[in-house]
Order: C-alpha cells, then structure tokens, then sequence
C-alpha cells in the first residue's frame, strides 16, 4: 500500500504543530505557541483548523487559580501524521536512490 | 494536491524529528523536579542512616511520595503543578523494560562502589556518602543519561 500525503498536513505551521503532539499525551498551548513561533490568535486559528477535522482535541480548565488550555493529537491525528510521514520519507527515499542511479557527469 | 520536492519533504520530516525532541527536552529538563527528587533520596538515606529506627515509616513515606509524583506527572494538572507543560506520550516514544533498566543502573552501581568502600576502608555513615551520591547523579547526570538512553533506544 502507497501512503498518501494528507492535504491538511501539507502545511508547514500545521505540520510542526502535529509533530509536537505526536511525542505528548497532553501539551498546554502556551508550549506549543512558543515551541512553534505563533501567536495566540495564530495558534489558535489553526488548532480550530485540526479540531474541526478531529486531528487535535482541545480540553480547558484551570491550575489553581489559573485557566489552561491543554491539546491533544486523536488517533485520527496520529494515523493521518503516520501515513503523512510514510510519504514523505518515501520522496525522500525516491530522490536518493534516483540520484545513486544517476550516471557522474 | 502539489507533491512536494525530495527538498521540502527532507525539510518536513527533519520538522517531524524536531518537534519530537522537542518534547522530550522539555520532559526531562525540568531541573528543578531533579533537585527536588535527589534531596528526597539523599534525606531518606541520610535518614536512615542517622536514626535508624525511623526506615519502616520512612520508607512508606517515600514510596508514597514516589506514587504522588508518578501519578501527577501523568495528568495535566499535575503536570502544570509540578512545572512541566508536556506530558511525554509512552504510545509514542514507548521506553523499552531494557533502557529502563539501564537508567537505574547507576544508583546500582553507586550503592555497590560505596558499600565496598566502606566495608574496605570501615568508613561511617555510608548511607549519607550514597544518598549524596545518588543525589548528584540524579540532579547533573540523570536528565542527560535519559537523553541518550531515548535517542539510542531510537537507532535500536
């Protein structure tokens, strides 16, 4: 079976977001804004983005006194980030070994 | 859908990879946590060492306090309580029985190096020379060690 590349991945900011997820159960936001240099609105926009189609799950609530917000990648996210990968590391692997076939100039 | 070039997609997994460092540095290196912990262990072998008869409640203390770390460290709000933003996934980054091993294998080995020396050279108080040791190895060896352990658990 060929992997395919996921539309909504192809996003870098996306990409990036989802690849923090992928290594965390639960991850608060204000990591994953400064991990991946947005804004809060900016982040925010595209957490809605892969909420809206069930890759990241949002949960809210308070330390102390204090509200967070958490995110978490779904299986859903998980498998769509899997095949991603799959087909990217198989471009990658492509290009390589086209490049081993090429004769030296 | 536009394929991206052998370049982008080189670019787009090397993003993959930092990302998952990413988290993993900021799992481990919470140092404060590490000077928390060794000055647990270093007062119960001191502790212990001093008055003895306080080692069975001592014990259950620790072990409690060991079971009220773990548990927070597994949820989000005791995660944020105790500093930490991320909580490391173990669906993927799954620790091997080995690596977890090899991890408590130093505090092993500290205990056997100074239980020989204090047998050899009859020196006293052992139990405060291991916790210090133990403490030592836990606040400026232990989040390196376990480091290197998860990257090398990934070549595997």
């Amino acid at each position: 079976m060929v992997a395919e590349l996921d539309q909504l991945l192809l996003d870098p900011t996306r990409l990036a977001i989802v690849s923090l997820l992928v290594a965390a159960d639960w991850a608060e936001f204000g990591f994953v804004r400064d991990s991946v240099r947005l804004s809060d609105s900016a982040l925010s926009k595209q957490v809605t983005t892969l909420s809206k189609n069930d890759y990241v799950e949002v949960r809210k609530g308070y330390v102390g006194k204090r509200p967070r917000t958490w995110l978490n990648l779904t299986d859903n996210g998980r498998t769509a980030l899997a095949e991603h990968i799959a087909a990217l590391q198989a471009i990658a692997d492509k290009a390589r070994s086209d490049g081993a076939h090429q004769p030296r100039g | 859908m536009t394929e991206p070039t052998p370049e982008e997609a080189a670019a787009a997994l090397r993003t993959v990879r930092e990302g998952r460092d990413r988290v993993i540095r900021s799992a481990i290196g919470s140092r404060w946590l590490s000077i928390i912990g060794s000055l647990i262990v270093f007062g119960y072998c001191a502790v212990n060492d001093l008055v003895p008869a306080t080692r069975p409640w001592l014990t259950w203390a620790l072990l409690a306090v060991c079971l009220a770390l773990v548990i927070g460290l597994r949820t989000r709000v005791g995660s944020s309580l105790l500093g930490r933003q991320v909580t490391v996934s173990s669906r993927s980054l799954p620790i091997a029985v080995k690596w977890r091993l090899l991890y408590l294998a130093p505090i092993f080995g500290i205990a056997i190096v100074v239980s020989l020396t204090i047998q050899l050279l009859h020196v006293p108080h052992g139990g405060i020379y291991y916790g210090a040791l133990a403490g030592l190895y836990i606040i400026f060896l232990g989040p390196r060690f376990q480091w290197w352990l998860l990257h090398r658990q990934d070549e595997d």
